[in-house]
């Protein structure tokens, strides 16, 4: 694992993946709040899933771990951005309604490269997200409360975070 | 008082001639809304650029329509009420910033209204309802229940926690490949269905009587129908089940609040509040337990000027004005 990590930092194109099965809605929470202890502001996450899997829940155990309440976190669909202010910025911001989103969209850039952090719900549909620098939170159903989060990311920053992640929680 | 309200808030450009004499009380001479449904069905979905685009065009003919339905002229109007949040910025801003300029064109106080307030107020508009009352608003962006305790007073004493019931119907209706907007579809299909057919569980929020969760029916939903069992289903049953779900997880709440608020009156208002099984069962309901349920004329429960006319009026008419540089605010607070 320490190796996957300095690996990454030299050639800066290593992709550093960590798999996880999720039992329950509270697991995917602890998650979240896991993955928000080791951010320093700054990072840009991206949520990747099909309706119901549970973007919105991960986002709310990571919203605990920047100190914030977890029941303020609301689906942020219709709203598209919702700003929350904790132990830093969380920018919690929705796709979903945009089928094919640019940078331009809803001054998305603002938010994406600040000092606080980005979790952008249905990622998939930032047109030119895939080359950004980013840390891909993947989840899909793999049974009835059975979800399988998949972390990854191929630039040397978020790559780090995922590799702490294996070593303090895998 | 004669009043201009204008509303952009998201998808629908809207504007009302009202007549107030005092608060809460009001003529409605006009009121005119321009739908983008056909623009954002193509994209199922509602994408702003395309609504802001849209309202910039269509602003001007709506307010001119508003104005000859009320059989007045700019120059009549004495004082304008415009929605400046929460919504899209884009679609908030262009019926702002033509408000604002009306505005100093004519030289009449202007106030910026929250759309929420909007909807609060909106049971005021063909019914005298003694405050404080119960409101239920339930869109596609908003789940919550309000004491309207005065104008300018309200407490919010539920809300959800995370999707609104609106987003659950639009989302549910997507999963079952039925289109956008999809309350509508679910709406006329279930009446074909066996409500009964598909266990959907109920959701509660523990501790907290008063609030929803509607985030745990989409999922029910989705997870039928990644199985076998779930799409040998026939889908009027699943949307008539997936309904009554909902409807049972709204009614609940609503009851609870009006009885620890005292409120003669529960009013149903927003969007969702054109579902017909919802009326019916929470109008039952609300009788069974000695109190009336007031539900708007439909084109006053979804998105109109009319309401932003009533809830920025009776701040007009106690001579009260904002500043023209008041801003859109997507997430303003009520």
């Amino acid at each position: 694992m320490a190796n996957a990590a300095a690996e990454s930092e030299e050639s800066g194109a290593t992709v550093v993946t960590m798999v996880i099965e999720s039992r329950s809605p509270h697991e995917t929470k602890s998650w979240g709040r896991r993955l928000a202890s080791l951010l320093e502001g700054g990072e840009l996450l991206g949520l990747i899933g099909d309706l119901g899997a549970g973007k919105t829940c991960f986002i709310k155990g990571l919203a605990r771990g920047l100190s914030l309440r977890e029941e303020d976190i609301l689906s942020p669909t219709f709203t598209m951005i919702q700003e929350h202010h904790g132990r830093f910025p969380l920018y919690h911001i929705d796709l979903y309604r945009l089928e094919e989103a640019t940078l331009d969209d809803l001054g998305l850039r603002e938010y994406l490269f600040s000092e606080g952090v980005a979790a952008v719900e249905w990622f998939e549909c930032l047109r030119g997200g895939a080359e950004m620098e980013y840390l891909a939170v993947r989840i899909s159903y793999a049974g009835a409360n059975i979800r399988r989060i998949e972390f990854s990311a191929a630039d040397s920053r978020h790559a780090q975070i995922i590799s702490k992640l294996k070593r303090r929680f895998a | 008082m004669l009043i201009l309200g204008i509303e952009s808030s998201c998808d629908d450009a809207a504007a009302a001639v009202l007549e107030t004499t005092a608060p809460g009380i009001a003529d409605i001479r006009s009121s005119t809304v321009a739908n983008q449904d056909d623009i954002h069905r193509a994209y199922g979905g509602i994408v702003p650029e395309l609504a802001s685009r849209s309202h910039v065009v269509t602003i001007g003919p709506v307010i001119e329509r508003a104005l000859d339905a009320a059989g007045c002229r700019l120059v009549d109007i004495e004082g304008i009420a415009v929605t400046r949040g929460p919504g899209l910025v884009g679609s908030l801003l262009v019926g702002l910033m033509f408000a604002k300029g009306l505005a100093q064109a004519s030289g009449v106080a202007l106030v910026g209204v929250n759309h929420i307030e909007g909807h609060l107020l909106a049971p005021l508009l063909e019914n005298r309802i003694a405050m404080p009352y119960l409101a239920l608003v339930v869109s596609g962006g908003h789940t919550a229940l309000f004491a309207v305790e005065d104008f300018g007073r309200y407490r919010r004493i539920g809300r959800t926690r995370d999707d609104a019931a609106g987003e659950a119907f639009d989302k549910v209706a997507k999963l079952m490949g039925l289109g956008y907007p999809g309350g509508r579809a679910i709406d006329e299909m279930s009446r074909r269905g066996n409500r009964k057919r598909v266990r959907i569980p109920r959701a509660h929020v523990r501790g907290a009587p008063m609030d929803f969760s509607f985030s745990g029916v989409k999922t029910a939903v989705a997870t039928l129908l990644a199985s076998e069992d779930g799409r040998a289903e026939r889908p009027e049953d699943l949307a008539a089940s997936f309904q009554e779900a909902v409807v049972d997880m709204l009614v609940k709440p609503a009851i609870a609040a009006a009885r620890e608020l005292g409120a003669d009156t529960i009013a149903l208002t927003g969007g969702v509040a054109a579902n017909s099984r919802l009326r019916d069962r929470l109008a039952e309901a609300a009788a069974a337990d000695g109190r009336r349920l007031v539900a708007p004329a439909l084109k006053y429960c979804t998105d109109n000027a009319a309401m932003i006319a009533l809830a920025g009026g009776y701040r007009l008419i106690r001579g009260e004005r904002d500043p023209l540089s008041i801003d859109a605010e997507a997430n303003l607070a009520l």
